[in-house]
């Protein structure tokens, strides 16, 4: 299996699942439809502080440690971004030989 | 006539002075302690780390504070803005998010710590029972004797005491300034440094039927300390359980903070709360039971803590900053360390600087790995809580917590705080970047 191949393992279900997260406590009331590629730190939508919610959400969620020197605008831009960071950490967490880095 | 009235002259009867008396006394020395009040006195400084507890039974108070009733500390927790909303949208879970943070003692073993807890205490009792084991353990108290002065410039320190109009002199071996924030021998000697860089100031008073539980994730923790950061840079909350009902609560912030408000302290104080409207509405609830009462000169160091004939413990020798409870720790374990050093050299019969080498430098490395500690956490402001979290780091933080700052020169937790933050210092795009505090201490080794 490739690299490739596992990271896109559940992209599409954990996108779905951060998506509605976002929608329902970071947008005002009946607001949604989000796109992946949305730049949601551009828009306000994640704010610095509010990103902290959202990674305790993500760390209880997914069961990962986010480590706190990753929490950088590039893995939190937008939806797409995020997804793959999660998919990643996951796969760095339930690695054999490394858990953490 | 003796050649000395006491072999060992203590200033101030507080937890150092007390402390050292009870070492001294037990290894048979002659203690005599001069404290300018009359106990019970008011205090502040309430909450205790582990690291006191090898301490208080080594001088056999340890049943005695334990049986006292103080509520029994077993950790500590932090909150900030961020946390505020995290109860109102139904979060749940283990984690509790970055916002907030707890760490209990017992998650790592602590040499000579054989309980899971500490002490919250009311500094008017519990000062008052140390005292008095001291004086259980043979040492001399003279309370409401405040010390005029110390004359170094005989063979043997001589100790004035007001009498009258007159003074009473007391000759002793050596002399040990446990005089605290008073400083009586800094002063006197002009060996006192101002901090430039911790210019904190604190406005505490204590609360009746403060609802513990309204800031805290998990109820059953309630009796934590908590330390609740605001909005407002390098400005933080204490919240310590005194009794079951009682509770005191202090603002730190700095001084310049203050002093645009110093016509209004009352205001200052609840507009500073009023920054975490959960925090203000809990306790406008609860009953204010003293006036405000502010602790400025915040942070100082000494040129010496060490002489011919002297040594300085607890805050007489060197105060920082409260963010981690360390002022008894400070004043006990320094107080250990100093005795140690004390006895050799009462049993050499030689009183002269070089033989409380060992004391001056421990305690120095101590409190030099405490201030930087301090000056990193300031530094790492809300990310703090984010760090404690941190698997890799926790209990290399936690022994900082605890304490446990005397034997290593650089403690692990420093070294990763240190990376940490110039991480997100050299990262624009870190999201907490500007999040960072405003205190940096780049003097330090100037104050030590």
């Amino acid at each position: 299996m490739t690299e490739q191949n596992r990271l896109s393992d559940g992209y599409e279900e954990v996108l779905k699942e951060l998506t509605v997260y976002v929608e329902e406590r970071f947008l005002p009331a009946g607001e949604s439809g989000i796109e992946p590629t949305a730049p949601l730190l551009e828009l306000g939508i994640l704010t610095s502080l509010n990103t902290t919610e959202l990674i305790s959400h993500i760390q209880s969620h997914y069961g990962v440690f986010v480590p706190p020197e990753k929490i950088v605008g590039s893995n939190f831009k937008n939806l797409d971004a995020i997804t793959r960071f999660v998919l990643s950490i996951r796969e760095e967490s339930s690695g054999q030989s490394c858990p953490v880095k | 006539m003796p050649e000395v009235d006491y072999d060992i002259g203590i200033i101030g009867g507080g937890p150092a002075g007390s402390t050292a008396a009870s070492y001294l006394a037990r290894a048979g020395l002659s203690v005599a302690v001069f404290e300018a009040e009359n106990f019970p006195r008011e205090h502040v400084g309430e909450s205790l780390v582990p690291a006191t507890t090898p301490v208080l039974r080594d001088i056999g108070a340890i049943d005695l504070i334990d049986k006292a009733g103080f509520p029994r500390k077993f950790g500590a927790a932090w909150t900030s803005a961020a946390s505020d909303d995290i109860p109102k949208l139904g979060f749940q879970g283990l984690s509790h998010g970055l916002g907030a943070a707890e760490i209990e003692f017992n998650e790592r073993d602590q040499a000579g710590v054989l309980q899971d807890y500490t002490y919250h205490v009311d500094r008017g009792q519990f000062d008052l029972l140390l005292l008095h084991h001291a004086k259980a353990q043979g040492a001399k108290v003279f309370e409401g004797m405040r010390v005029r002065r110390v004359d170094f410039s005989g063979d043997r320190p001589v100790i004035h005491l007001p009498l009258g109009k007159k003074d009473a002199t007391v000759t002793v071996n050596m002399v040990v300034d446990a005089s605290g924030r008073g400083t009586f021998l800094g002063r006197q000697e002009k060996i006192k440094v101002p901090d430039p860089v911790f210019n904190q100031y604190a406005i505490h008073t204590w609360f009746d039927d403060l609802d513990r539980t309204a800031l805290a994730h998990d109820k059953e923790k309630a009796d934590y300390i908590f330390i609740h950061f605001l909005p407002i840079t390098d400005t933080w909350v204490w919240q310590i359980p005194i009794t079951d009902t009682i509770t005191s609560v202090g603002v730190v912030t700095q001084k310049k903070h203050v002093r645009a408000a110093k016509d209004d302290l009352d205001g200052f104080f609840w507009d500073c709360l009023g920054s975490r409207p959960a925090l203000r509405k809990a306790l406008e609830q609860a009953t204010q039971v003293r006036p405000l009462k502010t602790e400025g000169d915040y942070s100082y160091g000494m040129k010496e803590i060490v002489g011919d004939g002297f040594v300085l413990v607890g805050d007489a020798a060197r105060f920082v900053d409260p963010i981690f409870s360390s002022g008894v720790s400070v004043a006990l374990n320094s107080a250990r360390l100093a005795c140690k050093d004390i006895i050799a050299a009462a049993e050499a019969g030689d009183f002269s600087k070089p033989r409380f080498a060992t004391y001056e430098q421990t305690l120095r490395r101590g409190v030099r790995n405490w201030y930087e500690f301090i000056s990193i956490y300031y530094r790492l402001n809300i990310l703090f809580t984010a760090f404690v979290q941190d698997p890799r780091y926790r209990l290399d933080v936690l022994k900082m917590l605890q304490g446990d700052v005397y034997d290593d020169s650089e403690p692990p937790a420093l070294t990763a705080m240190r990376e940490f933050v110039s991480v997100v210092e050299n990262n624009p795009d870190h999201l907490w970047h500007q999040h960072l505090g405003n205190l940096s201490a780049p003097s330090m080794a100037a104050m030590l």
